[in-house]
């Protein structure tokens, strides 16, 4: 099966889109098509209509519940025993989602070290991601592409080209490179043909980052207008990022933020900022302290 | 003996003359009836008094008080007011032509001679008569007193001069106040019997065989002269019994009218109608020089009180004269001045050790006695001098060989005279001598022998000859100036210039100052000119300091010139002097009495004005923060010189700041001042420049604040901004201007709106023809419907077309500003700009900082060395590896081919930041929150950090975004945002920056709240402003310079508004404290704008409370800023009552008139000269019981803390 189009929709979060693709061919058992409808489902909260008919099953239940649980070891065994680069994957996001980015790091590597099929792109891009994550370390992630796309010696498959795309461009987003040049206008072409929420806000961090405040203001108005707001399973995912950079955004203005930040604090303590914030909170209170 | 003519007027007949004793003034007494006030230095006729029927004959200046004295045929004698010009007062008593008038020199009293053959005295403070000498049987002709005794000398037509003894005059009038009543009473009668006794005759001097016109006496001898119709001037002499004649000099061909003594000179000088000046030695009684006028009798000679000048009276005007040139001969050998004294001795200077040696010889035997030298050339060879002394009658010279040693005046060893001109010294053994008959330049050894003749061209006057290096002269002609190779024989440069006179080669030998009477003209070695310039008062001499500077004198100032022609004053003199050196600060120069002066300088502007012209701008910088260099002159200067830029850094005043701003094509400032101005001119001009420069935002502001909707409409039109053209439209109809709609439809190409206005306005053909033009012939049929005719009826134009010609707009955003290259501000600027404030008040790390530019940190270091140090690493500032977890760790399994891939400035772009810039706003972006805190404690004092807390994290989070990551499970991904989203290199990252239009912003919204009176919400908003500029980054000067103007303004507001909060929560009955509030409210610095509102208040509490003088004062003062309209009319109406009762019911603390600052926490006056502290962030001003409080304003510093400024300049 090709999917080409289920990728597309995949990574550009419009997952409705995506799981009508799969199931065109809903006899479709491989691997990958359990991976996109599996994490599809999840994402708009429908994993449990979910029933894999692949040896992935065991990975992604015990995925799904280590993330509940934050208890990694039935995971940790069900990818013992099935050690595919689609249930590294599962291992890899769990350890990420739990801030072991070290061992995710790892596990990553222990895939896209051995022979590369089905899930390597997808593996890759994981890697990129998680090794991005601080930008201080951001250079790792870049690394990470440039072996991967080496080992694979620029021939993935066509439906790839969209992960790749997004691993090239979250290294550059983490780096500051390209910012107004090709990075641009990647978020800017899929934010025009697959407009969704993800794409959106990948466009507005872009213009952020060019510093264009009106633009990225009109994106935060889009998002905030009628027609984002009623896609409820995308405004639950995504609001997050929203907050966060609606924040950036107002900081940029030399507005104030704390209601902002409230509130960000309250519907997501382990954002990026909001685990800065309490960092550099607790330094300020020792500053006023010292100084009073 | 030279008769130097320095000022001649023209006129009817002149009778009688006198000279100011210190000004460049000259009273002339016509035959006319007027008085003539003539500055004889600039030529000038400086008034005209008339008041005299007919002639006027006598005429004198008071020695010390703004008075003169003039009599005449009108039998009167008038004294004058010099300060008012008016006639003060007349003083009748003669009975007949009244001939001479005179002040005594010491006592009120005034002399005159008449016709009426009586002399008589006068006290002019109570204008009375006090004597009348009567004895002359005949016209009194003359009479003055004597110099120092109490003596009367006159001259009458009964052949007599007479020697009176006035000694009981001054007795009965000197100290009236020692005599009794009845002594008083005996002197009133004395008075009116014509004060008979007191004035005696003493000697009757009888010689002259016909009438006697005139005696004066000597200033210093017992010697009389006096000149009659004899046509003789006879000499006579007295002891304190007898008078004799001594003898009579005898030539003039006509009558002698006037004749007087020499003031320092043992020379007799005459007039007469024979139409000659005739000088005589007073010795030997002899002709010494004469001098003819063809048509003029002569009628008065009179010589200066003080200066070495003469004045003589003829049948046309006057003539002002010297008798010889002052001018000491000098020349200079290396490190010493060689010059003639005042006795024809030479002697040197040395210019080390600034002494004088003893004289060396006496020259006074070498040529003609009463002739000073021209010029002296010098060889140290034999230590000998070539001396001119040519008169109009001969060419001479003569070559002194001077003793080795400076002894004392004594005869030169060696003297060799001969004839020719002009000799000079071209090699330690040659000169040169010209020779006029032969028209030739003769090279002479030391033994005088011609060694060479050489034939010059004859086409002009050969003036004189200087010395222009071995083996050259140049060769002063009347009409131009020759270098003259000797050696070679051959003329090496010429240039055309009229009469130079003087010469001065600057020290390198590069330049020559060629003067004549009223010129510079500065022209290279080799004649070519640099500048040229002219000088209305006489240019006297010149020399070049170490620089480059030529520095000459006129008569009555030292001044300066550039070699670019730049020229001022350095200084004025009271007496003339001839400079031949300048060293750093010291001229050296020679005066009239052949003495050296040392005169001190002050070279600021010139080495000022010399750095700017060569563009040394590390120098101007140096003069600036040196010197206080200031005023007027400067700022024009600096304008005309094509650096209005810099002037700007000296003005305050807004129209002169708007101008230069303009001029430099700095619309900032420009904008900023326009708004202080806000007239519509300046308006005006400010939008006409920003149109220049393409700058349409602010031409946009500028249209909006003038109401210029025509204008507006158009330039949204060319900008391309639809939006707000459509806008202008609805304004248009809003203001119901018809032909504005029309013009905006037009721009909008809105027709059918158009073709509405047109049918609603009754213009229905219009209406179609627009609609049919545009195709919509619905509508078109609808206006023929309308008005009730058919389509047939209508006639349209043969070649009717549609619009065609509109374009859409190319363009998709409105152009805010043409793209400019923006100008790279100049060292200057960049060094200047922010500093300037920043000098006075900062510490001298700071200045230094300014100074090394480069090296900001280390100077702050410095400065505060015996505190906590800052280390040079990151140490110091906490920036280290396990706070911003800034190290990288590197990847395990990296391999050599991926350490190649990776470029390393990619690796850590925040501690990239740290690196770049140690700003506190950089700091904070990067999270070395107390490598921040650090730093702001030490520039500026911080104690109280929580204010601020807000805006860390607001910095911290303005520099980051975050994008999702997929799937949503994984943290968000962080992407920094950089200042330049463009740049690359390492050492240009730097954080996002809010700009500084964000304080503008805050400010604007601090102003609004003020403006609806939300006085809490406004300090809040004031205080958000010093927050965000005590945190703000700027990269260019200017931005920095506004942000701490901003600061300060937002300061003066919290300040005022504090007061004013603090008026309000007063209770009743505090009307005392509650006036000094409001009266200390209107001296916070705010907009004029919002200055009104405080001056109302002060203004309504005063009068409320009956403090009529205050209120009146604010009511001034609230005027000078709202002019029109009712709250002006009400603040007149206030000023017009409070001026009526004028007092004050309750007195209090302040006083409009005084300097004083306004303590921000006790709110009562810091007086100047009291002690003051200062917080060193908002600069707010504290009683010194204040200190190391915190700071009420911000709240965030502490009162006097030692800080070496904020810092906001990114470097």
């Amino acid at each position: 099966m090709d999917f080409f189009n289920v990728k597309q929709q995949y990574y550009t979060g419009n997952f409705k889109e995506a799981l009508s693709y799969l199931q065109k061919s809903a006899d479709d058992n491989s691997e990958v098509a359990e991976f996109y409808k599996a994490q599809s489902l999840r994402a708009i909260g429908q994993l449990k209509s979910f029933k894999s008919q692949s040896s992935l099953g065991p990975v992604l239940e015990t995925y799904v519940a280590g993330l509940e649980t934050r208890n990694l070891v039935d995971l940790e065994n069900a990818v013992s025993k099935h050690k595919s680069l689609f249930s590294l994957n599962f291992l890899a996001s769990a350890l990420a989602a739990q801030g072991e980015f070290e061992s995710a790091i790892q596990t990553c590597n222990e895939g896209l070290t051995g022979e590369l099929g089905p899930g390597a792109t997808e593996l890759a891009l994981l890697a990129v991601q998680i090794s991005v994550l601080d930008p201080r370390k951001a250079s790792k992630g870049a690394q990470i592409l440039q072996n991967y796309l080496a080992a694979t010696e620029d021939t993935y498959a066509n439906e790839d080209e969209i992960i790749i795309n997004l691993a090239e461009s979250y290294v550059n987003f983490a780096l500051g490179r390209e910012v107004s040049g090709s990075n641009f206008y990647f978020f800017e072409e899929l934010s025009q043909t697959l407009p969704s929420w993800k794409t959106q806000l990948a466009l507005l961090s872009s213009h952020l980052q060019q510093s264009n405040l009106p633009e990225a203001q009109a994106i935060v108005d889009l998002l905030e207008s009628e027609f984002y707001q009623t896609q409820a399973e995308s405004a639950k995912l995504y609001t997050t990022e929203l907050i966060a950079n609606k924040i950036t955004l107002a900081a940029m203005q030399g507005e104030h933020v704390d209601e902002l930040r409230e509130k960000l604090l309250e519907i997501s303590p382990n954002h990026p900022l909001s685990q800065d914030y309490r960092a550099n909170d607790a330094k300020f209170d020792e500053i006023v302290a010292k100084y009073a | 003996m030279k008769m130097l003519t320095k000022f001649e007027s023209k006129s009817t007949r002149a009778k009688g003359l006198a000279f100011h004793p210190s000004r460049p003034w000259v009273l002339v007494a016509l035959f006319s009836s007027s008085i003539q006030l003539w500055d004889y230095r600039m030529g000038t006729l400086l008034h005209k008094f008339e008041d005299h029927e007919g002639p006027v004959r006598g005429i004198d200046f008071h020695p010390t008080q703004p008075l003169f004295v003039s009599a005449g045929d009108d039998y009167t004698i008038k004294v004058w007011s010099l300060d008012t010009k008016k006639c003060l007062f007349t003083l009748n008593g003669h009975l007949d032509y009244v001939r001479t008038v005179f002040f005594h020199r010491e006592l009120p009293w005034i002399i005159s001679a008449s016709d009426d053959n009586t002399i008589r005295i006068w006290n002019w403070q109570n204008r009375k008569e006090i004597a009348c000498l009567a004895g002359h049987s005949h016209f009194v002709m003359c009479a003055d007193f004597h110099p120092k005794e109490d003596l009367v000398v006159s001259a009458s037509l009964d052949e007599t001069v007479r020697v009176w003894d006035i000694s009981g005059l001054r007795k009965r009038h000197s100290a009236p106040s020692s005599f009794s009543l009845e002594e008083q009473m005996i002197s009133q009668q004395n008075l009116l019997e014509g004060g008979f006794g007191d004035c005696v005759v003493k000697f009757i001097l009888e010689g002259h065989s016909r009438g006697v016109n005139w005696a004066s006496f000597h200033p210093t001898l017992p010697l009389i002269v006096s000149g009659g119709d004899d046509r003789q001037v006879k000499l006579w002499r007295m002891s304190s019994t007898k008078a004799w004649e001594v003898d009579t000099c005898r030539g003039h061909t006509n009558n002698v009218d006037s004749v007087i003594f020499h003031p320092h000179q043992n020379l007799i000088i005459s007039v007469g109608e024979d139409k000659t000046i005739r000088v005589w030695d007073l010795d030997k009684r002899t002709p010494v020089k004469q001098f003819k006028r063809e048509h003029d009798r002569f009628w008065l000679a009179r010589a200066h009180p003080n200066i070495n000048l003469f004045g003589a009276a003829h049948d046309s005007g006057i003539m002002v004269f010297k008798l010889d040139r002052e001018r000491p001969c000098s020349v200079i050998n290396q490190n010493q001045l060689i010059f003639v004294n005042k006795e024809k001795q030479v002697q040197t200077f040395d210019y080390q050790k600034k002494i004088s040696s003893l004289p060396y010889a006496s020259l006074k035997k070498i040529g003609h006695t009463w002739n000073a030298f021209k010029s002296i050339s010098y060889s140290p060879s034999q230590h000998s001098v070539l001396v001119n002394c040519s008169d109009n009658q001969s060419e001479k010279f003569a070559l002194c060989v001077l003793p080795k040693k400076a002894t004392g005046a004594v005869e030169p060893t060696s003297v060799l005279e001969d004839t020719g001109s002009f000799p000079t010294f071209v090699a330690r053994n040659r000169f040169v001598v010209y020779n006029s008959s032969s028209s030739s330049l003769e090279v002479r050894g030391l033994d005088n022998k011609i060694t060479k003749t050489i034939k010059i061209d004859n086409d002009s006057t050969v003036k004189d000859l200087v010395y222009a290096g071995p083996g050259s002269v140049l060769i002063l002609k009347s009409k131009s100036v020759v270098v003259f190779d000797v050696q070679q024989t051959r003329k090496v440069a010429e240039v055309t210039l009229k009469n130079v006179k003087y010469v001065s080669w600057s020290l390198d030998g590069q330049y020559i100052a060629l003067m004549s009477k009223h010129t510079i003209t500065i022209v290279t070695k080799n004649l070519e000119v640099i500048t040229s310039m002219h000088e209305t008062i006489r240019i006297k001499s010149a020399a070049w300091d170490e620089s480059g500077v030529l520095i000459y004198s006129t008569l009555n100032h030292i001044k300066y010139t550039l070699l670019n022609g730049d020229n001022g004053i350095i200084k004025t003199l009271d007496n003339t002097l001839y400079i031949n050196k300048v060293q750093g600060k010291l001229v050296y120069a020679l005066n009239r009495e052949g003495e050296v002066e040392i005169i001190t300088i002050d070279p600021t502007e010139y080495r000022f004005k010399k750095a700017l012209v060569n563009k040394n701008f590390p120098e101007v910088l140096r003069i600036i923060q040196n010197s206080n260099l200031v005023g007027q002159n400067i700022i024009s200067y600096l304008q005309k010189a094509g650096f209005p830029d810099i002037a700007l850094q000296f003005v305050q005043d807004p129209q002169t700041r708007f101008d230069l701003a303009l001029e430099s094509g700095d619309l900032n400032i420009a904008q900023e001042e326009a708004q202080k101005l806000n007239t519509s001119i300046t308006w005006e001009q400010l939008g006409q420049a920003a149109l220049n420069q393409g700058k349409l935002e602010l031409v946009e502001q500028v249209y909006q604040n003038q109401k210029s909707f025509d204008k507006l409409s158009f330039l949204y039109l060319i900008s391309g901004d639809l939006t707000k053209l459509s806008k202008m439209e609805s304004i248009a109809e809003h203001r119901g201007d018809i032909s504005s709609v029309i013009l905006n439809t037009v721009y909008n190409k809105f027709n059918e709106k158009r073709g509405q206005v047109f049918a609603e306005a009754g213009s229905l053909p219009l209406a179609y023809a627009i609609a049919k033009a545009n195709n919509q012939d619905d509508k078109a049929a609808q206006i023929l419907e309308t008005a009730g005719v058919s389509e047939e009826d209508v006639t349209l134009p043969d070649q009717f077309t549609s619009t065609t010609h509109y374009k859409s707009p190319v363009i998709s955003e409105p152009i805010k500003e043409w793209p400019l290259e923006k100008a790279e501000p100049s060292f200057f600027e960049k060094a200047l700009a922010g500093g300037m404030e920043d000098l006075t008040v900062q510490d001298e790390a700071l200045v230094e900082d300014i100074q090394s530019n480069g090296n900001a940190f280390a100077a702050e270091q410095g400065a505060f060395s015996d505190e906590e140090v800052v280390a040079e690493d990151d140490g110091g500032w906490d920036i280290d590896g396990e706070e911003l977890e800034l190290e990288i760790e590197e990847p395990e399994n990296e391999t050599k081919e991926q350490q190649a891939i990776v470029a390393p400035s990619d690796e850590n772009e925040i501690t990239q930041w740290t690196k770049n810039s140690k700003l506190p706003y950089v700091l904070i972006a990067a999270g070395a929150f107390e490598a921040a805190a650090q730093a702001l404690n030490k520039q500026a004092g911080l104690v109280n950090f929580e204010p601020l807390r807000p805006r860390f994290h607001e910095i911290y989070e303005s520099c980051r975004t975050y994008m999702s990551a997929t799937p949503t499970d994984l943290p968000s991904i962080t992407g920094l945002i950089r200042s330049n989203s463009e740049v690359n290199a390492a050492q240009s990252l730097l954080p996002y920056i809010a700009g500084s239009e964000v304080v503008t912003s805050k400010m604007n919204e601090g102003f609004k709240l003020f403006k609806t009176n939300k006085l809490e919400l406004a300090k809040e908003a004031f205080r958000d402003v010093i927050y965000t500029i005590t945190l703000l980054a700027v990269d260019n000067q200017e931005d920095e310079t506004l942000a701490f103007k901003t600061l300060n303004k937002a300061r003066e507001y919290i300040l005022g508004i504090s007061i004013e909060l603090a008026r309000r929560s007063l209770p009743a009955d505090d009307i005392k404290r509650n006036l000094e509030l409001a009266s200390y409210f209107t001296k916070a610095k705010l907009l004029p704008q919002h200055k009104s509102t405080a001056l109302q208040v002060a203004m309504s509490q005063s009068f409320k409370h009956k403090n009529f003088i205050q209120a009146s004062y604010f009511a001034g003062e609230f005027l000078n800023i709202v002019s029109t309209g009712p709250r002006a009319d009400q603040a007149q109406k206030v000023k017009d009552r409070a001026d009526l009762m004028a007092n004050d019911a309750i007195e209090v603390n302040f006083d409009p008139y005084a300097d004083f600052s306004i303590c921000a926490s006790t709110f009562t006056p810091i007086y100047k000269d009291t002690p003051v502290v200062t917080d060193p962030l908002t600069g707010a001003k504290y009683h010194s019981s204040e200190k190391g409080k915190l700071d009420v304003i911000a709240s965030v510093s502490k009162i006097g803390n030692p800080a070496s400024g904020l810092r906001i300049l990114l470097t």
